[in-house]
């Protein structure tokens, strides 16, 4: 019954599009208590948890986020729009370069002072634009940050951008406390391994590599969607358990009831796990969109060559790498029905659907014929170490390209080699990587403009240069009227995949892992939900 | 009895500049150590920078102010010599991605290591000795040959295997024991201590099993031939009653042995632990240096590397001067 | 003359290792995974890390021994290729430092002295740093591709030869039929070579097969962990794809376990008897040490 469900959800979730309408899964049956702790198990320990000043993977988005809140964020569910946070509310001006911020009241911060406007403007301008990694580029647009009350933030930008209020998500702009940071070396401030917050949790405990203790911030300023008090539970345990085989086992073993969605559980396992009792899994599309790309190197000799590179596009069997790496649990990021930004522009762009015969035609055509042995060519296929996938996607693509005639030669390297190698020097023919590509569409940017082209890590690695798609996405940003923004983006994925200096597979679908008697899951598809709204049904089981 | 007593005071101190020789060898192989370690982390490709931003890239002025601070921006030989320098002074640095010193980090992840080493050692040595003695009761018997090939068969068994091996028994079909981690977070002293218990369990049966079976032939073939010697044999024609006494005697002769060859592959031990550590996900050293390789921490894998180098170096010191007590042969040299 | 003179040696070796049931035992295993190693493409059912022969674990059938794994790819096929990779790869690092263990064991041993510690305090570095250290960061800076990974493991394991080596060479070289070639006017390398060395070789056969043990050992342990080519089957390589899906096909990491465990069983068996054969009576404390 529980399996039917999840299926006739994800089916939904499916078909409603990949930019989830709000698809939440049914209630669990049974009541939810306030009390008792959370054990949840990450494979990774974090290095940091200042999310102000630290750019986290997402083990750390997922943790921190439980400490720190931002102005507003990204929708929960990926559909694009942005929910208030501590900015209850925000008005624009009518030339789009002045924002109104009107703040929560009554909030304060987990160690008892008030969470005032004289926070935000210092948190934007003397922590996350001097120190976050991406502070400058976020913030530099703005001219002034005015503060008439301690309720009231103004924020004049000296341009207009279509993608500004997004840099106020908490990824990139989580609210720190000025009274603790204010005249500190801020990067070495020891508040940022034992932070203070506004969040529904507070930070109690630290020991590397074993675990992390959260309590319950008892005054937590946002509340349910009834109203009610958040959070319910006492206290968040995050365990740190490297091993995979070990995570699933501890989770089905009740010593641990909750594994984020890091990629963990393989899709292998989820039929398995549904059945288990006392476990329950969710899958969901990720709202940023993260898809695996097949980067082409634009400046080597096989690959300069744009028949050459559909070709190569047509022997990428989508559909078996979906069944077998995924095991079904994944999206074609480009297929008949749906190109890799159709989430947003609502209209669809060339594909390449698996076709051997059209593979070699295009080959031949572009004169890399097959020799006496049946051979044509070979490339190297370089990846990095940090997803499982990456291998698993290499092996078939080398033997799909066998088929052809073509003899691929794999690569592993660390994601630090791979930021030398790939990123910087653009020594690589073909390269496996999951880019995100939401929730707004500025990210383009990073890997298909050319002024990022040897940026560093998941930039513009193919060495793709077209001035009129440089300025396509210059203007991007900038068009207010949403239509006309949908539009040009869709002009864009247009060219973007003609050109085809990157094809995008498939994005997998996430996968929350948990124990049954636990309520408030699905709590969202964009990596940066707190565990606020999650409780125990019924009872807080013993030892909890 | 005061012969021997007198014998080994006289030893003892002809073992102090000995001692004392290998002590300052100990200086340079450690140097040496050092210097190597740090040729071969700058040639790494790749830099803690990137690393530490994480995806999404970062401003060039960030990344220029991140290397200034991070003195990355000297020639190497400065870095180098700024490096040893603070090491003269006990300073080892703060690592990169976790702010605080190195020594912190280390001390705070070695524990856990130390005790999973420390439980493994203890119950391979114990479990060994016991069977090498009830091996060499009755050499060549059917027991004995039983117990022999035990100990190959374990000895043979890749650590991550058995350790996999055991997690699928005992934690996913039986649900006894505990899959990962050291501690279950229970409530209650007494509750706390039967969970460490539980969660030591398959790892130091995964650690020891090895040891065991080494342990396990050692004492054996001590023990066979120190039964055989003349001595004892005349002993025991005066009287059973004598057999308990000639034993302890035996195994007092096969244990220093012991003590010593363990002592010898303590960096082996180790090597072992960090790979069962991956398998059992606890929380030691292992992770900490795959972590920050992956980071090109450099500062925290040298740490790692002079702690760890020369603890190994202290604990080879000790076994040699041990050793060389025990033969003449290698004394002489 | 010669040939007939070795012949004979190795026959009375046979002779000496024959009763030893448990080292014959080691000796048809090793021969069996030797020549799975060998006849790989013809016993084979798929060619290697070809992805998509079935369906993922697939369950047992006749064109699948041992079912598929996560790819599709025949894990009876994918073994026997894996046992090439095993075997060539520790063979070839255990020859690599055996040369270079002998070379420096009988060196140091030979002339003792400043030349002795010399050596010997190159050799304490490389037996200081723990193995597991040394090896993920070579191989993390160097990549994991086949040929790295015989170089460290053959960095790892050249010490241990050395000081057997040189332990025996100090032994033997106090013999007073040494002196008797000296001061007959045997030149240093004659004496080396033709009078200590015969009489150590013993001594490295025993250990040459107790390193590659340990050897194959390394590999798997590196590859398991992540760091191995994955261009290349190996056992180790198989392992590290099965950790994920032991509830899916659990002879995925069954089989390649069993098969690490058996080579590396068979050849300390043949070690072991080896070393009964050549020295029934030697001293355990002294330079056979058990590794």
């Amino acid at each position: 019954m529980r399996s039917f469900f999840v299926v006739a959800a994800t089916i939904f979730m499916l078909l409603s599009g990949v930019s989830g309408a709000n698809a939440q899964t049914p209630a669990a049956a049974g009541k939810p208590v306030y009390g008792g702790t959370l054990m949840a198990g990450m494979p990774l320990d974090l290095r940091n948890l200042n999310a102000a000043i630290f750019n986290a993977t997402r083990t750390g988005q997922l943790v921190s986020v439980n400490l720190f809140d931002g102005l507003l964020q990204h929708s929960t569910w990926g559909d694009g729009k942005l929910m208030p946070g501590l900015a209850k509310s925000w008005k624009m001006s009518s030339d789009g370069l002045v924002y109104t911020f009107d703040l929560e009241r009554g909030v304060t911060w987990h160690d008892g002072k008030p969470f005032t406007s004289a926070d935000v403007k210092f948190g934007i301008q003397d922590i996350c634009l001097p120190h976050h990694p991406v502070g400058r580029l976020n913030f530099s647009n703005i001219k002034s940050i005015d503060t008439p009350d301690a309720n009231t933030v103004v924020i004049t930008l000296k341009t207009f951008d279509a993608a500004f209020l997004g840099r106020l998500d908490p990824k990139w702009c989580a609210m720190a406390p000025k009274h603790l940071y204010e005249g500190t070396d801020i990067p070495n401030n020891k508040y940022n391994w034992a932070p203070v917050g506004t969040g529904p949790f507070k930070f109690k405990e630290w020991v590397r590599g074993s675990h992390m203790i959260f309590e319950k911030n008892e005054n937590y300023w946002r509340k349910g969607s009834n109203g009610e008090r958040l959070p319910y539970l006492d206290r968040l345990v995050f365990r740190v358990i490297p091993d995979e085989t070990t995570l699933i086992s501890s989770l089905e073993s009740a010593s641990i009831d909750y594994i984020p969605p890091l990629d963990v559980v393989p899709s292998a396992e989820i039929p398995r796990l549904n059945k288990t009792k006392g476990v329950k899994t969710i899958t969901w599309p990720y709202a940023n969109k993260d898809i695996f790309f097949l980067f082409f190197n634009m400046d080597r000799p096989v690959t300069r060559n744009v028949d050459a590179r559909q070709a190569l596009a047509h022997l990428v069997d989508t559909q078996d790498i979906i069944t077998r790496v995924f095991s079904g649990s994944a999206i074609a990021s480009s297929s008949k029905d749906v190109g890799f930004l159709t989430w947003f522009t609502g209209t669809n762009a060339p594909y390449y659907a698996y076709d051997l015969k059209r593979a070699e035609e295009l080959l031949d055509k572009a004169g890399f014929k097959k020799d006496k042995d049946g051979k044509r060519f070979q490339l190297n296929l370089t990846i990095t170490t940090e997803s499982p996938e990456f291998l698993q996607i290499a092996n078939l693509l080398k033997t799909s390209f066998a088929r052809a005639g073509i003899a691929l030669d794999i690569k592993v390297y660390d994601a630090a080699a791979a930021t030398e190698r790939v990123y910087k020097k653009l020594d690589y023919d073909l390269h496996i990587q999951t880019v995100a590509v939401g929730p707004d569409p500025y990210l383009l940017n990073k890997t298909w403009h050319s002024s990022n082209i040897g940026a560093g890590w998941i930039t513009n690695a193919s060495g793709y240069k077209n001035p009129k798609v440089d300025q396509m996405l210059d203007e991007g940003v900038r068009i207010v009227d949403v239509g006309n923004r949908k539009a040009a983006y869709g002009a864009i994925q247009n060219i973007l995949m003609t050109d085809l200096p990157m094809l995008p597979i498939a994005s997998s679908l996430k996968v929350f892992a948990f124990n049954d008697q636990l309520g408030g899951f699905p709590i969202g598809y964009t990596y940066r939900e707190t565990l606020a709204g999650v409780h125990w049904l019924n009872a807080v089981p013993k030892g909890r | 009895m005061r012969l021997r007593e007198f014998r080994f005071a006289a030893l003892l101190t002809m073992r102090v500049p000995y001692a004392l020789n290998r002590l300052l060898q100990a200086i340079p192989i450690t140097l040496g150590i050092l210097i190597f370690s740090f040729i071969l982390i700058k040639l790494a490709p790749g830099d803690p920078i990137t690393m530490f931003v994480g995806d999404g890239g970062a401003s060039p002025e960030y990344v220029a102010e991140l290397t200034r601070r991070l003195g990355l921006d000297r020639p190497i030989h400065e870095q180098l010599t700024l490096y040893l320098w603070r090491l003269l002074q006990g300073d080892l640095g703060t690592s990169i991605h976790q702010g605080s010193s190195v020594l912190s980090v280390i001390m705070a992840r070695a524990q856990p290591t130390i005790v999973l080493m420390a439980c493994g050692i203890t119950s391979g040595v114990i479990a060994g000795v016991l069977l090498g003695v009830y091996a060499s009761a009755r050499p060549y018997s059917r027991r004995d040959n039983v117990i022999i090939v035990a100990s190959l068969v374990l000895y043979s068994l890749p650590g991550f295997w058995l350790g996999q091996m055991l997690i699928l028994v005992f934690s996913v079909k039986l649900g006894m024991l505990p899959a990962a981690g050291m501690s279950s977070f229970v409530v209650g002293a007494g509750a706390q201590w039967l969970d460490y218990a539980t969660h030591l369990v398959l790892p130091t049966i995964t650690l020891g099993a090895g040891l065991a079976a080494f342990v396990m032939r050692f004492v054996r073939t001590s023990m066979i031939e120190a039964l055989g010697q003349d001595y004892i044999l005349t002993a025991r024609s005066k009287g059973l009653s004598d057999l308990v006494i000639f034993y302890k005697h035996a195994l007092r002769n096969a244990l220093l042995p012991v003590v010593t060859y363990v002592g010898l592959r303590v960096g082996h031990i180790l090597s072992g632990a960090v790979v069962i550590e991956s398998v059992f996900g606890w929380p030691g050293l292992g992770r900490l240096l795959i972590d920050s390789l992956f980071a090109r921490d450099y500062p925290l894998i040298m740490g790692m590397f002079i702690v760890v180098s020369f603890s190994v170096v202290l604990v080879n010191l000790a076994v040699d001067i041990l050793y060389s007590y025990i033969d003449p042969r290698i004394r002489a040299q | 003359m010669k040939d007939w003179h070795f012949l004979r040696q190795a026959h009375s070796l046979w002779e000496r290792f024959s009763p030893n049931r448990l080292g014959v035992f080691g000796l048809v295993i090793l021969l069996f995974y030797v020549l799975i190693a060998l006849f790989a493409n013809v016993l084979a059912i798929y060619p290697p890390l070809m992805t998509g022969s079935g369906p993922s674990f697939a369950g047992l059938s006749a064109a699948h021994p041992f079912g598929t794994d996560n790819l599709g790819r025949d894990i009876f096929s994918e073994t026997l290729y894996g046992a090439r990779a095993t075997l060539v790869v520790s063979f070839l690092a255990v020859v690599a430092s055996t040369v270079v263990g002998l070379g420096f064991g009988a060196i140091a041993g030979y002339f003792g002295g400043w030349v002795d510690e010399a050596l010997m305090r190159i050799t304490e570095v490389f037996l200081v740093i723990p193995a597991i250290f040394l090896a993920l960061v070579f191989v993390s800076i160097f990549g994991g591709s086949a040929w790295n990974v015989v170089g460290v493991i053959a960095l790892l394991s050249w010490p241990q030869m050395a000081r057997l080596v040189r332990a025996e060479f100090l032994v033997i070289k106090e013999q007073t039929y040494i002196d008797a070639a000296r001061t007959s006017g045997a030149g240093n390398l004659h004496v080396i070579f033709r009078e200590i060395l015969p009489n150590a070789i013993s001594t490295v056969i025993v250990n040459v097969s107790l390193t590659q043990a340990s050897a194959i050992l390394i590999e798997s342990s590196l590859s398991f962990l992540g760091f191995g080519d994955p261009a290349v089957v190996s056992w180790g390589l198989m392992l590290h794809n099965a950790q994920k899906y032991f509830n899916q096909n659990w002879l995925m990491a069954f089989i390649p376990g069993l098969s690490i465990f058996l080579t590396v069983l068979a050849l300390n068996l043949v070690g072991e008897g080896l070393a009964e054969a050549l020295n029934p009576r030697r001293n355990v404390r002294a330079a056979s040490l058990p590794r």
